[in-house]
């Protein structure tokens, strides 16, 4: 059975890189280029994802020497994983939004309302 | 005669840029492969960092990470080993974390070596620089001089225990109120109530049940 896990940042940012397609498998290395995250950073996100069951890890069916690489590794959510990576999300979203307008000043990224 | 030796020398040095170019070929490719083999290698002793069972799982992941890093679209032979290097550094610290998260539940104070470590080391350190400033000033006469470090050695190793214990007592504390807080997995900054004394603490991350 899948485990609550502490939702970082960069366990947000990796759970949004599996959210984008859920049901589609994942190479390290493009989680790297999508999250921008660096291998220091993700591997450990990845490790504990992986021990609260949240998404599950296999190495890729091939033979090495036919297709000319070592074979991958790719990670997919599990369903539970899957169930509980939107809600953390939608929890983070709803915790982190604001509520009044223009809260940021200067640094907001609402678009200043022109003539229609 | 001159003409023979002519024909002689264009020969031997036409023969010559052949195999110069033959083996400039064989060289590059030679060092290319090597170059390649470096980032490999520094990922598998990083991977020997992580616990047996887990060792030969995540040494597969990261040779086929490097493998796309060394064949992507840029691959040409400096930025190849500049960007593998780069993946391999930074699976170091990835090594142990990954470590630290698989293995959370450690007994507390099982750690306790580094502080331990870290400690003795500062005690050397100052020790050394005391000595140094002692048989410098002359304050020590030459005759005495071996007893005197014996007994700064052995002042050492006690002050080093001493405050071993101390730390790991504080740190004990400075944990237990961690926990009430809920503030893991991040460094913290503990003052003590006159705020005379900072901490840095590297807490691991803890699952919650």
């Amino acid at each position: 059975m899948a485990s609550n896990i502490r939702v970082t940042v960069n366990v947000a940012k990796v759970l949004r890189a599996f959210l984008e397609d859920p049901d589609e498998p994942r190479f390290g290395y493009d989680l790297m280029k999508t999250t921008g995250m660096s291998s220091g950073a993700m591997y450990p996100v990845l490790a504990r994802l992986e021990i609260a069951e949240w998404i599950t890890g296999s190495f890729e069916d091939i033979d090495s020497k036919v297709a000319g690489r070592p074979a991958r590794r790719f990670y997919r959510f599990t369903p539970e994983g899957k169930e509980r990576g939107q809600m953390a999300l939608a929890e983070l979203h709803e915790q982190t939004r604001l509520t009044q307008p223009g809260l940021l000043g200067p640094l907001s990224l609402r678009p200043e309302k022109g003539p229609a | 005669m001159i003409a023979a030796a002519a024909v002689v020398t264009a020969c031997v040095t036409f023969l010559g840029g052949i195999l110069l170019a033959l083996l400039s070929d064989l060289i590059s490719e030679e060092v290319r492969s090597r170059l390649d083999s470096l980032p490999r290698t520094l990922v598998r002793l990083i991977a020997r960092f992580l616990p047996p069972t887990l060792r030969e799982r995540y040494e597969g992941d990261w040779i086929g990470v490097l493998d796309e890093h060394l064949h992507g679209n840029e691959s040409r032979p400096i930025t190849r080993l500049l960007k593998g290097t780069h993946f391999a550094f930074g699976l170091w610290r990835a090594a142990w974390n990954v470590r630290r998260e698989y293995t959370p539940e450690k007994s507390p104070g099982a750690d306790h070596h580094r502080w331990v470590t870290a400690m003795s080391l500062c005690a050397l350190f100052l020790s050394g620089v005391a000595t140094l400033h002692t048989w410098r000033s002359e304050l020590v006469s030459a005759e005495v001089m071996p007893v005197y470090l014996t007994s700064v050695i052995v002042a050492m190793t006690l002050g080093a225990s001493l405050w071993a214990a101390v730390l790991l007592v504080l740190r004990y504390w400075v944990r237990r109120y961690m926990r009430q807080e809920d503030r893991d997995e991040i460094d913290l900054i503990a003052f003590s109530k006159r705020g005379e004394v900072v901490i840095l603490v590297q807490t691991k991350y803890r699952e919650e049940k």
